[in-house]
Formats: structure tokens, C-alpha cells, sequence
């Protein structure tokens, strides 16, 4: 049931998309116009070229309806568009997530070493030794890039 | 001018400016070899860290970045088959029979040698265009740079997806994202609420660190395994491909001559650029049965020109203040950042930086050839390092640079949501260049609708300027839309053709 919902999402995400933009574009036009001229000249301007275009692109997609869509020209393949692979890649982006949240709680050096570990151990299976190797020398990198280029860091939620 | 092209050099040859060129070399070689990652990520990873440098540093640093990465992504493309970027595609055809057959260092020996001379034409032309175009540039009004920002914008659109109206779309997204926060032109604050954090607008680095950087990095790891299964070994004959470019040397001028040329018109992207040469070489050689099988001119024309073109690129971004390509988009960004106005101001006000970034160029050619050359089996062997081991430091690195723009948790949170929004523009078949350049040129293009209704009212429209620039721009349109869909058409030919003997037992 959730691969088939993921599958349905994937392919007809264009529309939803396109739709989003639209929105967007839609409350740009309407809350410019409370502005002054100088502020509400070049909001209004592109909006209204946005929703002209925006619009124009949905009729297109109605008119080719059912078709599939390449996506954009830097990726390397079109094979990345399955149920499994958009899961993955929720999956990867939940990482990043919990990445921010122990950056803030432990601080950016012990939260990047923890990072690295958990990452490549608990995700990849990858071994330990080479996993603790690579962890410490990022923390080590971090600390580095830290003195030479005068970086600050969060002040850790939990006080470390 | 004179004084200025010889003052950029020595402006350049401080020992920490040619650091910041030499270190942008090794990132443009790391992000070059490794395919899915590119010049535009290379670039968006460093900007966190221009902050605090001066402006020749940080463009010197960008602009080797830049310039290494057309050299570096020929190694997988000869390797293993894989591009490494996407202007390294066509170079597969004849790179890597050649690697089949023994002669991968013969392939890259030429690639190099194409590249580096391919490289040096590029901005050799650049510093040719300058000295002519300033007077002419020099006369544009505000209305006319309005027309001129829009048409790069309109053919960056039009050309950088598969769909010309999603492009559009993005890109006017991007002018849109880009009204958020203080007016440049009136004491207001738009679209942030009570929210302070945006009363600066959104950051550059964080769009561009979130747009780009992220979507590669998971899309990558979502497809998991090592960029290389195997590859070839280099085997012999560096000298052999040298000798092969310089008996070739009127194939590398012509097609560095393209290069630059094609280069110029904004939007057109590496891959055009790389097949077009491709495409013509394999047409015009008297003997043409050896294309596709691991001729070296079918390596020498796409690398040669592949290299010139940054030089091409560079000319409506430092001219006109339109990015070429949207690396130059960033590095456009970034001049920002170190409060410099591109466009037709740098000519007068800052044109040590212009001749400084055409050094760089040319340095940074030098630079990348010499090293992929010398260190080309380390290098090489960097390849077959599994992704996931280079994906977390690449998180972290990302994270870390992006709290560095306010150190405000807003930082992380857009980051991450500017990732999720790529990585769905990449899914849902929406370019992601043209946001990016909507974005930067947005406060640009504010400014100039702003002086030229100011000044003119809406009559500007009809300046013979504006009409030339707006007619030019259709032509543009049409005739770049046609050469982009006969080259995909043709370069599809190629392959189906090569998939074709090779599947015949």
C-alpha cells in the first residue's frame, strides 16, 4: 500500500508541483499589492508572468496526460524513479534531519563524529575500524577548518 | 587596459591567492571525478567560506573549481564509462574503446593536452572580447540591461530542462524567492512577517548549498554502491596521446573556437557543447570509420572544446552581468558577496577583477592539466572509493558551512528545505539552474525595472534598444532550442547506433 502511494506520487508529481508554484506565485500577487510602487512593481510583475506561465504548463501537462516526464539534465539516470528509491531517499534526508538535531544538542564536533559513525555502521554496515577512522578524522578536520577559519559553533542544548 | 591585464597578474601571484586557485584545483578534480557531483556542487560547497576573503582570493578559488572540473570528469568517462559530468559524455564514445583496448592513458595524455590548450584559446578570446565590448556595454541605459537580464534568464529557461515552460517557471520561481525580505528599492520588508531571520532575504549559500548539494548527495546514495565497479588499469602511452593533440592542432583550435562561441550563449550547457564537437568531427573527417571504436580525435574535439567554453561562458556573466551557465551564476553570487555589482560597472569600476578571473582561468587550466597528469593514478583510484564513505563528510561539511552564513537554526531549517524542494524539482522533471539564476539576478533585475520605470514610465518598452534586445532574444530562442533538439537527436543517433554493434555477436 505505501510503495503503491509513493508510486502514485512519484509519477504524477508534476502536477502538485506545478500547482505549488502556482499557489506560491498567487499569494505573491496578492500580498504585493498592500506594498508601496517600489516595493510592489517587480512582485507583481513576475507574478503575474509566473501565473500566466505556470498556468500554460498545466493545460500542457493536461493535454499530454498519462505521459511520463524526463526529469531535468543533470541527473545521470532516469532509473530513479521507483517506489523503493524515493523511500531511500526520504530515508537519507531523515539522516540529515537527525544530523541538525544532535548538532544542536551535542554540539557540532561530537554530533558530526556521531554522525559518521552511526551513518556508515548502522546504515551500511560498514565496519568498524574504517568507520571510527573516518569519523575521528572528520572531527579532527572540523576542528581545523574551526582555528584557521575562525568558525563558531552552536552552543550544545546539552551543555557539553 | 593595458596596465590593468598586467596588474591582475601580479595581483594574482600572491602566495594566498594562488593557494585559493591551486586549492579550487583539487576540489574542481575531486568533484570532477566523481560522477553526479560537479562544478556547480564544488562551487556551492566553498561559498559558506569566501566570507572574510578578499575578492581575488574567493573568485581565484571558484574560478579553478570551474576550470578543473572539465579536465578531471574525463577520467571515469575513459575509465569506465561513465561521465563525469555531464559535458564529458561524448568523450566516451572513442575514450573508452580506447581504454578497452589498452591505451587509457593515451585517451587521457590527449584529453589533457586538448583540454589545457582548449582551456588557454577560451580565455585567451575572453581577454580578446573585452577591450571591444566595453564602449558598447559601456552605452546600455538601465531599460537595455533589464532586456539583457531577462533574455539570459528567458534562454537559461528555455534551454537548461526538457521542458521549456518548466524552465520559465523556475526561473521566474526564482525572481519570486528572490523579493523575499528588504526592497532594494523602497524601505520595505516583503514576505517576512515578524520573522527578523528574513529581513535579509534567503541566503545564497543556503539555496544554492540546498538546491544543489543535497538531492546530488542522497540521489547518489539512494542508487548505493561503489561509483566504480571496476575499471581499466591506465596502461601506457601519455606521450603518445600529447603527440596525438599537437599533430591534431588544427582539430583543437577549430573546436575551441566552438567551443567559445557556443559557450557564449547562455544556457547551452556542457553536454550541447560536447556533442555539437562531437557531432562535427565525426561529420567532417575524411575518414570516418574508426569514430566510435576509440578514435583519438573523437576524444581531442569534445575535451578541447569542453575546456574553451568556460572562457565563452564567462563572457556574458562578466559583460552583461548574465550568467552563462549557472556555475556563473554562483560565481555572480558570490561577487555579491564580496560587494561587487556585476555587470557593466565591473568594466569601469572593478576591471583588475575581471582580468584577475581571465587569469585564473587560464592558471587554472595549467594547474588541473599538470596535476590529472602527474597524479593521475592516485587519482584514478579515488573512483572506485564507495560513495557512502564520502557522502557523510560531505553532509557534514554542507550542515557546517550553511550554519556558518548567520549562525541562526533558521540556516539548517531552510537548507534542509531547499534540499527537499531539489531533490522533488529533480523527481517532478523541473530544472533547478534557472531558480538558482532567478534568484541571484532577482535584486539585479529589481533595480533595473525600478530605474527604467522610473525614468522612462512604461515607454521604455519601445527604446530601440529594448525592441533589438527582445527581437534578439526570440531568434535566440528559436535558433538555440533547434541546435539543443537536433544534438540531443543526434547524439541519441550515436549511441543507438554504437549499443547497436555492440550487441551484433
Amino acid at each position: 500500500m505505501r510503495s503503491r502511494l509513493i508510486g502514485i506520487f512519484t509519477r504524477h508529481l508534476q502536477t502538485p508541483f506545478v500547482l505549488l508554484v502556482l499557489a506560491g506565485l498567487v499569494a505573491v500577487l496578492t500580498i504585493s499589492q498592500s506594498f508601496s510602487l517600489g516595493a510592489r512593481l517587480f512582485p507583481t510583475v513576475v507574478a503575474a508572468l509566473g501565473i500566466l506561465l505556470a498556468l500554460l504548463e498545466l493545460g500542457r501537462q493536461w493535454l499530454r496526460r498519462g505521459a511520463r516526464e524526463a526529469s531535468d539534465y543533470t541527473d545521470l539516470g532516469d532509473e530513479d524513479d521507483s517506489p523503493l528509491f524515493f523511500a531511500k531517499g526520504l530515508l537519507f534526508f531523515a539522516w540529515m534531519l537527525g544530523f541538525v538535531g544532535l548538532f544542536f544538542l551535542v554540539g557540532a564536533l561530537p554530533a558530526a563524529g556521531l554522525f559518521v559513525l552511526a551513518f556508515l555502521t548502522l546504515q551500511f554496515r560498514s565496519p568498524w575500524l574504517p568507520s571510527l577512522g573516518l569519523a575521528t578524522g572528520i572531527v579532527i578536520l572540523l576542528w581545523g577548518l574551526g582555528q584557521v577559519l575562525q568558525l563558531r559553533w552552536p552552543t550544545p542544548l546539552l551543555g557539553f | 587596459m593595458l596596465d590593468a591585464f598586467v596588474n591582475a597578474f601580479w595581483i594574482l601571484l600572491d602566495p594566498f591567492r594562488l593557494l585559493m586557485l591551486f586549492s579550487g584545483v583539487a576540489i574542481g578534480i575531486a568533484v570532477g571525478i566523481l560522477p553526479g557531483l560537479g562544478g556547480l556542487m564544488g562551487m556551492a560547497l566553498v561559498l559558506p567560506f569566501l566570507f572574510g576573503m578578499d575578492a581575488y582570493a574567493g573568485v581565484a578559488l571558484l574560478i579553478g573549481i570551474a576550470a578543473a572540473v572539465p579536465s578531471a570528469d574525463t577520467f571515469p568517462s575513459v575509465l569506465m564509462g561513465i561521465p563525469g559530468s555531464s559535458g564529458s559524455q561524448a568523450t566516451i564514445m572513442d575514450g573508452y574503446p580506447m581504454a578497452r583496448r589498452g591505451e587509457a592513458a593515451r585517451a587521457l595524455g590527449a584529453a589533457f593536452t586538448a583540454s589545457l590548450i582548449g582551456g588557454l584559446i577560451g580565455a585567451l578570446a575572453l581577454s580578446a572580447v573585452v577591450p571591444f565590448a566595453r564602449p558598447l556595454i559601456l552605452a546600455f541605459g538601465s531599460p537595455e540591461l533589464f532586456m539583457l537580464t531577462l533574455l539570459g534568464l528567458s534562454i537559461i529557461g528555455v534551454l537548461s530542462g526538457n521542458r521549456p515552460l518548466k524552465g520559465m517557471l523556475a526561473a521566474v520561481a526564482g525572481l519570486a524567492i528572490g523579493t523575499v525580505g528588504g526592497a532594494p528599492v523602497a524601505a520595505e520588508y516583503r514576505f517576512a512577517g515578524d520573522f527578523l531571520y528574513l529581513y535579509d532575504g534567503l541566503s545564497l549559500v543556503i539555496v544554492a548549498l540546498g538546491l544543489f548539494a543535497l538531492p546530488e548527495i542522497v540521489d547518489l546514495l539512494a542508487r548505493g554502491g561503489a561509483i566504480a565497479e571496476r575499471a581499466r588499469g591506465l596502461g601506457h602511452g601519455w606521450m603518445d596521446g600529447v603527440r596525438d593533440t599537437l599533430r591534431h592542432k588544427w582539430l583543437v583550435i577549430r573546436h575551441s573556437v566552438i567551443g567559445v562561441v557556443i559557450g557564449a550563449i547562455p544556457g547551452m550547457g556542457s553536454s550541447i557543447i560536447d556533442w555539437v564537437n562531437y557531432g562535427i568531427v565525426a561529420q567532417t573527417s575524411k575518414d570516418r570509420s574508426r569514430f566510435g571504436k576509440g578514435d583519438v580525435r573523437g576524444v581531442i574535439a569534445p575535451e578541447s572544446a569542453n575546456n574553451a567554453k568556460e572562457g565563452g561562458v564567462l563572457m556574458p556573466t562578466l559583460l552583461f552581468g548574465v550568467p552563462g551557465s549557472s556555475a556563473m551564476a554562483m560565481l555572480l553570487g558570490a561577487l555579491m558577496i564580496f560587494g561587487v555589482q556585476p555587470g557593466p560597472q565591473m568594466l569601469t569600476r572593478d576591471l583588475d577583477l575581471v582580468f584577475v578571473i581571465i587569469w585564473s582561468l587560464a592558471l587554472a587550466n595549467v594547474f588541473g592539466t599538470f596535476i590529472c597528469l602527474l597524479l593521475s593514478r592516485p587519482i584514478a583510484r579515488l573512483t572506485f572509493v564507495p560513495f557512502h564513505y564520502i557522502a557523510p563528510v560531505i553532509i557534514v561539511i554542507v550542515i557546517v558551512g550553511a550554519w556558518q552564513e548567520t549562525r541562526h537554526w533558521a540556516d539548517l531549517a531552510f537548507l534542509l528545505g531547499f534540499g527537499l524542494l531539489g531533490w522533488l524539482m529533480k523527481r517532478s522533471g523541473m530544472p533547478r539552474p534557472p531558480l538558482l539564476i532567478g534568484f541571484i539576478l532577482s535584486g539585479l533585475a529589481e533595480r533595473y525595472l525600478w530605474m527604467s520605470y522610473n525614468l522612462y514610465d512604461w515607454e521604455w518598452l519601445t527604446r530601440p534598444g529594448v525592441l533589438t534586445i527582445g527581437a534578439l532574444a526570440v531568434a535566440l530562442i528559436v535558433a538555440s532550442v533547434r541546435l539543443k533538439r537536433n544534438t540531443s537527436q543526434r547524439a541519441e543517433a550515436i549511441q543507438m547506433a554504437e549499443s547497436d554493434k555492440e550487441s551484433r555477436p
